[in-house]
């Protein structure tokens, strides 16, 4: 079993994805007001938003997030999570990438104006607007999962934390979360350290930034989120 | 389970101790077989162990004990019947058509089936893209499965029972075992009894015959098995190595499903109906018509001794599989990157999937599968694996909790594995990964380094 490279090559998924893309082709092409194909074409999507979650993971906001609007320029408009899954990963990944950003995304060049809309959080409402969209785009997508998912419950509790009106039920489900061992990423704790610091629990802040370090590829991420500088 | 060395050796042994007390004391209750076939019964009498002269002496302390114990075709002949519509209905909600095909056995999408998908790598089927050909190296598990056709000419109905409650390793060469599923006893018992419904079963025929060969001697029994060539494909533990022509080298990955699905002969006697031992030998694909087991011309007295031996030759005792020691936590920095390369992308994620990848199936071990309901553990990534599980009510855990024994629920599950092959599986927790060789000492080392380490990145 040793030696064996393995870099995520998803043999059935691939099949499985296939299956899925041909099942969506043609709501797709309505919902472009295109539908001249008769035949089932290969939903490009899927791979591009597995691209974006990838881009993601890396903290590549900026790319993640431009690549779901030029993909996919009305999403906006979904406000709420979709039957259609892979609208939702895509909503997920905006969503997060918005909050990671705090609500201003670096993509002024990387799509054309007419896409802008709030998206680059020039003003304090468009911030407020865009981190709304992420609560409530991961507020849909987690109620359409089937079985709990604590990675999906502490983007949303990073996405609460941010809006001053879900403050303190963000910062309630990260404490939760985190009581459990289930908070799944370093932002979230980054977040959670600042919401225990300004709380006035300093061994509280002193944990959660333990566990941002130990989480983060870069530990500068727990640093810079957690003393209060930004928001 | 050859294919994997170092550790495996002992694995290989696995649950054989399992049936081992049936084959050891079976010896003591050899005297008693004419007994049987004129008492006519489905108990055999306790027989007197100083009667049979091919008792070792080491065998014959438990001999009196043993003594009380039926001839093996006997262990489990009062096994109630069970009802075979909800055992075809049970295969289904059981997946086993996603291992096994049969008559019996609905097939399966490609999508879903561990096995043809496999198989279809093995042949070259992904090859279309370049990143794909690699795969047919990583394909080391399920690229074949014996087929459930013709079970009840075969088999007896009470070893099924047994072995679908309590599956052990039957084939040397075949690196996987069936898996431990969660099948109450009436479960089992219906399954037995939709899977036998091609041939009822008969106790006392199997008896007689039983009876029948006893008489036979069966001196040349295993120069007959290296004769006829048998050792290509078969070994059977407890007597002395077959000899064969390009019989499987150990160590080395066996790749041909002849010699990969032929059990271990140590078994036949636990299973085996022996009113049909001799028309297996004789034309297996008369019994079974997908079998790979090829005919072999004998005589009729040739196929009897050959037979009687596969009953009454004596076996040696198996070494049953013993964990390795864990070993101490490593010093130097073990970051998720390495754990994920050695381990959870090898082997787990491909049954711990991530639902999103594949229209909602996330794997048996994640949203369900096997007859296990959704227990929610994603491996394929970081953040999914600090996600945790699902417990009996639903309710989310970290599995990093503590157990009882201060190990972290995921080092345990993989402990537990060794457990389950040594034969006392661990109560409440199923040992991983699922059906397949135990880790290494060295690969759980690494594990438990890493959560010890508080998990780095
Ligand atoms: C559609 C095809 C397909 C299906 C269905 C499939 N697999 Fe695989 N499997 C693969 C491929 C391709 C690889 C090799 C991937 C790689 O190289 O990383 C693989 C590798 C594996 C491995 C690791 C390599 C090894 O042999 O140990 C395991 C374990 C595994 N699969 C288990 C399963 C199980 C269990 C099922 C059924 C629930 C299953 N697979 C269904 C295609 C499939
Ligand atoms: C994950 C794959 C998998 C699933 C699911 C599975 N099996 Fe198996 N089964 C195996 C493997 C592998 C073997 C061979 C084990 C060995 O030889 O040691 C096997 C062996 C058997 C055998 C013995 C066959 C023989 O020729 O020796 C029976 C009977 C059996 N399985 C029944 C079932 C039934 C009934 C189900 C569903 C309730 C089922 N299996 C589900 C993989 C599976
Ligand atoms: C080419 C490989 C091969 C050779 C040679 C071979 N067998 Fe087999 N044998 C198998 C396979 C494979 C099976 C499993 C059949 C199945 O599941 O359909 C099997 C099954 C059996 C069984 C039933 C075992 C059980 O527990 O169900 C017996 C008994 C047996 N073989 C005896 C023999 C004898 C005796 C010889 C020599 C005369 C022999 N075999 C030669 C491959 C072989
Ligand atoms: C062949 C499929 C398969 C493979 C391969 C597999 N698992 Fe599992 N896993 C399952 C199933 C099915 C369950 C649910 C078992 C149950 O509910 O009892 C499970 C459950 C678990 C659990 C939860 C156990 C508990 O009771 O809390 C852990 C932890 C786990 N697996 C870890 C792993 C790891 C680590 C690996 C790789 C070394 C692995 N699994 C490989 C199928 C698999």
């Amino acid at each position: 079993m040793k030696n064996r490279k393995s870099s995520l090559p998803r043999p059935f998924i691939a099949a499985l994805a296939l299956a899925a893309a041909v099942g969506v082709a043609p709501k797709q092409a309505e919902a472009c007001g295109g539908g001249w194909y008769e035949a089932p074409m290969i939903d490009y999507r899927i791979q591009g938003v597995a691209r974006a979650e990838k881009r993601l993971e890396e903290g590549q906001y900026a790319q993640a997030a431009s690549a779901v609007i030029r993909m996919i320029p009305h999403i906006a408009g979904y406000k709420k999570a979709t039957r259609d899954p892979i609208i939702n990963r895509a909503l997920r990944v905006l969503a997060v990438a918005t909050t990671r950003s705090e609500g201003s995304l670096d993509i002024g060049k990387l799509i054309s104006k007419d896409q802008h809309s709030t998206w680059l959080g020039d003003t304090a409402e468009d911030r407020q607007a865009n981190l709304r969209f992420s609560v409530a785009a991961l507020r849909g997508v987690k109620k359409l999962k089937v079985l709990s998912d604590p990675t999906l419950e502490s983007e949303l509790g990073e996405a609460l934390a941010l809006v001053p009106a879900f403050s303190v039920e963000g910062r309630e489900l990260l404490h939760t979360l985190a009581e459990k061992d289930l908070l799944t990423t370093p932002e979230a704790y980054a977040i959670l350290a600042k919401l225990r610091g300004e709380a006035g629990d300093a061994d509280g802040r002193t944990a959660a930034l333990q566990r941002c370090r130990a989480m983060a590829k870069d530990a500068k991420l727990c640093s810079a989120n957690a003393s209060g500088t930004h928001s | 389970m050859r294919p994997v060395p170092t550790a495996e050796p002992a694995a290989q042994l696995q649950q054989r101790k399992r049936t081992l007390p049936w084959a050891g004391r079976w010896l003591a209750v050899l005297c008693a077989v004419a007994l049987v076939a004129a008492c006519n019964e489905t108990k055999v009498q306790p027989a007197d162990p100083a009667a049979s002269g091919e008792l070792a002496p080491a065998q014959s302390a438990s001999a009196s004990l043993a003594a009380a114990v039926p001839a093996p075709w006997l262990i489990g002949a009062d096994e109630p019947r069970g009802n075979a519509q909800a055992g075809a209905k049970l295969v289904a909600d059981f997946e086993c058509g996603r291992c096994h095909t049969g008559r019996e056995i609905k097939p399966i999408r490609l999508e879903s089936h561990c096995i043809s998908c496999h198989q279809k790598v093995m042949r070259g089927g992904f090859d279309h893209k370049p990143e794909h050909v690699r795969w047919k190296e990583n394909v080391v598990h399920l690229t074949a499965t014996p087929s459930l056709r013709a079970v009840g000419r075969r088999w007896r109905y009470g070893w099924l029972v047994n072995f679908l409650r309590k599956p052990h390793d039957l084939r040397p060469a075949l690196v996987q075992t069936m898996p431990q599923l969660a099948l109450t006893q009436q479960q089992a018992r219906d399954i037995a009894t939709f899977l036998t419904g091609d041939f009822p079963p008969d106790p006392t025929a199997d008896a007689h015959a039983a009876a029948n060969l006893a008489k036979i001697d069966h001196g040349a029994g295993h120069t007959l098995l290296n004769d006829k060539g048998c050792g290509s494909c078969h070994e059977m533990s407890g007597v002395a190595p077959l000899k064969g022509l390009n019989a499987p080298e150990p160590g080395k990955h066996e790749t041909r499903p002849a010699v990969i699905l032929a059990p271990d002969l140590r078994f036949v006697r636990d299973r085996f109906r022996p009113g049909q031992l001799t028309n297996w030998l004789k034309q297996p694909h008369k019994l079974k018509r997908d079998t790979p087991m090829p005919e072999t011309p004998m005589s009729a007295s040739e196929l009897d001794t050959i037979a009687a031996y596969l009953l009454y030759a004596r076996l040696e005792p198996v070494k049953p599989h013993v964990a390795p020691k864990p070993l101490p936590l490593l010093s130097r920095r073990v970051g998720y990157a390495e754990v994920a390369e050695q381990v959870l992308n090898v082997t787990c994620r491909h049954c711990h999937g991530n639902p999103d990848d594949a229209v909602g199936d996330g794997g048996p071990g994640n949203t369900g599968g096997f007859g296990y309901r959704a227990r929610g553990v994603n491996l394929t990534s970081y953040k999914y694996v600090a996600a945790g599980y699902l417990d009996a009510e639903g309710a989310r855990h970290s599995l990093f909790e503590k157990m009882p024994d201060g190990q972290p629920r995921l080092i345990a599950a993989l402990w537990a594995r060794h457990a389950e092959v040594s034969g006392s599986p661990v109560d409440g927790l199923r040992g991983m990964p699922l059906g397949l060789p135990p880790l290494k000492a060295k690969e759980i080392q690494l594990i438990a380094s890493w959560v010890a380490q508080g998990r780095p990145r």
